[in-house]
């Protein structure tokens, strides 16, 4: 929108506005913060109020568990989340540039074909993909998970991210480098690869959200002899504490933290790569 | 002797702690040689149904804490306890076998379910300790006109919800024919019957006439528990696991089992264990030495008794023989069990032995046809329903 | 090369996507068992028994019901708040980045935080008795019909972080010229909005629609912490239903089969409304 057009009372109502609109939509945001932070005597009778007083005691507890979960947890979803973001994208920015660049029959059914794996309820393929997992020796493992991670659904997003994005980009760009004689997978890696970054952004932050807040891909694929990833660890702790309110939000704190800030750091990047992630091919 | 990794799956509570099952597992483990125990916690979710994802997926668990053994039992999964075991421990060896094999020990007893009362607003309103049912529902109808809510009811949960269906099916029903189950599965007999549709008929009468609070679907167990502690509910329909928090009053709590129609006393007694074996497990032999030891292990009866009320069986472990705190009802209540004058029957749709099996997934439809009736649905249509569940599953 | 690299992608999908549904869409006409290993071929019958199977179209209408509010409500939302929240202060900055906070945390998360707002004894209603309001005191997740559209809210509050996000990124992509040249004409802010803005913004529609389609059409998550599919399974999912089936009735056969359906429900919705949605964009 034109940066000119409002007037300086205009633009004052307008931001009055704005910031009224978030502050009622984030609400229960404001509930879940204030609450992590009181002990629970306050969060029965004064679940809105401020703190007081102030304990760090929802969170020392959680971090301080005889059985580990959150650490655990911790852990495991990271090793799992960054080696799945990290596999995606190579992956995905490659079968994406074969679609874009190849354009043949093939090309196409293979991309109609992908596509439709977003809509596969991912219930649906659990049992069989154990089967498939166990027959290549990396049932219950890390390595599993990561692969059935990479190649199903979240494949298909990824690739339709990236389609839609390189379609964006001059074709003439990367031929003037084809006649150089650089090979596409060069062109690809140097050229075409760097370009992408709104896209890889968008790629990492919601394939790394889904993985990081997925529930039920870890307890069926990875299982839980392996120790148990952070979402699912919540899940446990929900049994546990169904009515210990400062010790359920001092966890899901915790367990949001990480994710969130990995959001902020990469969100400058993303909204323009989701955009032009409408695949026209 | 080889080291292995003995996979335990459990489920934590706020009674049932991780480090109850850390401090105790652990001890389990100590006597037998090359043993790693690795707990698994199972997510909030049905236990039993989680245990069959797992095996879906190859990974059951060596040993699995208060399975519905049912559907394992017939898939081969389970090892049975051994007999010499089973009568040097327990007071009654045969109470958990299905066929003349016990996948889970007879550990302890509960009552599901039974009635706590506020005694001060019993008090209050000069009300006596009901005997019959009619009683019941006077006392029920004079508080709710005194302006409380006459019991709280946690209709959130599944399980919660059917806990009053399922006591009046067993008083009613099971009170008159303890083989009732097997009759019906036999055909002999349907839900559709009068006797049935009557005692359901009467968990009917309880919603309509308010003695349960109207929004009831929406508490949760934890929800109805502070209802009741807060002093806004005069009785609490409860599990006698229940006798290991009612200390949390701060007005005097006292007990009396479901009243029945002619003032008899029936109790509605579950007699469970909590681990079984699984017959996929590395080592069996040194899997069952674990689960014996866990279950013999005085400090585990002592906890059970304490934290979750549990009538225990195991010989010498009872609450007197270990010395256990508990309140007064406790023993109140205990005493209804062991009264030759009382009938005893197994809880409906909730033990597991030859008495009470169930069809796969029917508990989930008796727990769900206990909220329809509380929604206003029809009860014969209701009870028809189940009718056809129990022969689809069956 | 390409060609290699990107069969290795291919390889993964086959292996992990294409190669499972096959078997799954196989086990479909079996009375599998998830504790078993034997099943038998019973051909259609698990079709013809879910044509008839009064559960399960209760479970397809609670999906159809939580599917159309959530997508109209996410979207709709998304929309004013991106209109709202469009300015190039970094207070907007602050706002936007807030904004998607729902969608960066698990359903499981946000479930549990309207969980302590909505259960009896929850926040809103002691709000609600606070301000002397008693009388509009519900069980929110203990009435059927409340419940369904509790589930709906949680779900579309959740999916307005990325719509917004998504609308946000369209309508910055108008070129201001464009908006300029109309307000000289006299056009004023809804003309602009509605005749130039929400044309242009067409691709950013089809995206945020088919997301949240494609989202609350699988949904499991948020119901599982919110109701269990209760009371009296009345608030399940398909997906919910076809995991009890699965693991609760030992009837992993008859749950594939409703996969299988449930996919083709999914398939046909999504690529009718992408089609249709593809003819309005206007492009520039």
């Amino acid at each position: 929108m034109s940066r000119t057009r409002e007037t300086t009372l205009s633009r004052r109502t307008r931001l009055l506005l704005a910031a009224i609109s978030v502050a009622a939509f984030s609400l229960p945001l404001y509930i879940a913060a204030v609450n992590v932070f009181k002990f629970n005597t306050q969060i029965t009778r004064q679940p809105l109020a401020l703190p007081s007083p102030v304990t760090t005691q929802n969170l020392v507890d959680g971090l301080t568990r005889s059985d580990n979960l959150l650490w655990i947890g911790l852990r495991n979803s990271t090793i799992i989340s960054i080696a799945t973001v990290v596999l995606i994208v190579p992956v995905a920015a490659t079968v994406a540039y074969w679609v874009v660049r190849r354009r043949n029959r093939i090309t196409k059914i293979a991309l109609m074909v992908l596509m439709s794996g977003m809509m596969i309820p991912p219930h649906v393929v659990f049992i069989p993909a154990v089967e498939v997992l166990e027959f290549l020796g990396i049932a219950r493992t890390f390595p599993g998970l990561v692969l059935f991670n990479v190649g199903g659904g979240f494949l298909s997003f990824a690739v339709f991210v990236y389609v839609g994005f390189m379609l964006t980009l001059p074709k003439n760009l990367d031929e003037a480098a084809l006649v150089d004689g650089a090979t596409r997978m060069q062109m690809l890696m140097y050229v075409v690869f760097p370009l992408l970054r709104p896209a890889t952004a968008t790629v990492a932050i919601f394939i790394g959200l889904w993985t990081w807040n997925d529930l039920v891909t870890p307890l069926f694929i990875l299982g839980p002899s392996q120790g148990i990833t952070i979402t699912s660890g919540i899940f446990v702790a929900l049994g546990q504490y169904n009515n210990d309110y400062g010790q359920m939000f001092g966890i899901m704190f915790l367990a949001s933290i990480p994710i969130l800030i990995y959001y902020l750091l990469l969100q400058k990047q993303f909204t323009s790569g989701l955009l032009s992630g409408s695949s026209k091919g | 002797m080889e080291e292995f990794d003995l996979e335990v799956l459990v489920f934590e509570t706020p009674a049932l702690t991780p480090e109850f099952w850390d401090a105790t597992l652990a001890a389990a483990a100590a006597p037998i040689d090359g043993v790693n125990v690795v707990k698994l916690v199972t997510p909030d979710l049905d236990r039993t149904a989680y245990a069959k994802q797992l095996q879906a997926a190859g990974q059951l668990p060596d040993i699995l804490a208060a399975l519905n053994v049912n559907d394992f039992v017939e898939a081969d999964l389970l090892v049975p306890y051994r007999d010499d075991y089973l009568n040097e421990h327990y007071l009654f060896p045969d109470a958990t076998k299905i066929d003349g094999n016990a996948w889970q020990t007879p550990t302890g007893g509960q009552i599901i379910t039974m009635v706590f009362y506020n005694e001060t607003v019993f008090a209050d309103l000069s009300l006596d300790v009901p005997t019959t049912y009619a009683e019941f529902v006077g006392v029920a109808q004079a508080v709710r006109d005194a302006g409380f809510v006459p019991i709280s009811y946690a209709g959130a949960e599944p399980w919660s919800a059917s806990l009053t269906l399922s006591t009046l099916m067993a008083v009613d029903v099971l009170g008159q024919d303890p083989d009732w189950v097997i009759r019906r599965t036999a055909g002999e007999v349907s839900f559709s019957d009068d006797n049935v549709v009557a005692a359901a008929n009467k968990w009917k009468h309880f919603v309509d006439e308010g003695l349960v609070d109207a929004g009831a679907l929406g508490v949760n167990y934890d929800g109805a528990t502070n209802a009741f502690l807060d002093g806004e509910a005069a009785m609490y329909m409860m599990g006698s696991w229940w006798l290991g928090a009612a200390g949390q009053a701060d007005f005097p709590v006292g007990v009396f089992p479901f009243p029945t129609d002619s003032g008899d006393v029936v109790i509605p007694l579950h007699v469970g264990g909590n681990l079984s074996v699984s017959a996929l497990a590395e080592d069996i032999e040194r899997a069952m030495q674990f689960a014996e030891n866990w279950h013999t292990d005085p400090e585990v009866s002592r906890f059970l008794i304490e934290s979750d009320g549990l009538f225990v069986y195991v010989k010498g472990q009872g609450a007197p023989d270990l010395g256990a705190e508990v309140l007064p009802i406790y023993n109140e209540a205990f005493a209804w069990t062991t009264d030759p004058s009382n009938t005893v029957v197994p809880p409906f749709a909730w033990t597991v032995n030859d008495r009470m099996l169930m069809p796969p997934g029917f508990n989930d439809e008796f727990y769900a046809a206990a909220q329809n009736i509380f929604l206003g649905d029809d009860v014969v249509d209701e009870m028809a329903r189940l009718d056809e569940a129990f022969d689809i599953a069956n | 090369m390409l060609d290699v690299a990107a069969s290795g992608g291919l390889l993964l999908f086959t292996t992990f996507v294409l190669i499972p549904l096959a078997m799954s869409f196989y086990v479909g006409f079996t009375d599998q068992n998830p504790l078993l290993k034997d099943a038998n071929f019973v051909g259609l019958d698990n079709y013809r028994e879910l044509i008839g199977d009064e559960s399960l179209h209760r479970a397809l209408k609670n999906t159809a019901k939580l599917t159309i509010a959530a997508t109209i409500g996410a979207n709709l939302g998304g929309l004013v708040l991106a209109v709202v929240l469009d300015g190039t202060s970094r207070y907007y900055r602050v706002l936007r980045t807030m904004v998607f906070v729902p969608q960066v945390l698990s359903a499981v998360v946000v479930s549990f935080i309207f969980v302590t707002i909505l259960s009896n004894r929850g926040i809103l209603n002691s709000v609600l008795g606070s301000i002397g309001l008693e009388s509009l005191a519900e069980p929110w997740l203990g009435k059927p019909d409340l419940a369904l559209w509790s589930i709906a809210t949680v779900v579309t509050w959740q999916m307005i972080g990325f719509t917004t996000v998504v609308y946000l990124a369209a309508l910055q992509s108008v070129p201001d010229d464009l908006l300029e040249a109309a307000r000289i004409d006299g056009a004023g802010a809804w003309k602009r909005f509605s005749k130039i803005s929400f044309p242009l913004m067409g691709q950013g529609l089809t995206i945020a629609v088919t997301i949240v389609l494609i989202t609350t059409l699988r949904l499991y998550d948020h119901v599982a912490v919110l109701t269990s599919g209760g009371p009296g399974f009345r608030t399940e999912t398909a997906v919910f239903y076809l995991l009890r089936m699965g693991f609760t009735n030992n009837r992993i056969g008859y749950a594939s089969s409703i996969a299988f359906v449930l996919l083709l429900i999914i398939g046909s919705v999504s690529a009718i409304l992408v089609s249709l949605m593809r003819r309005r964009e206007v492009q520039l």
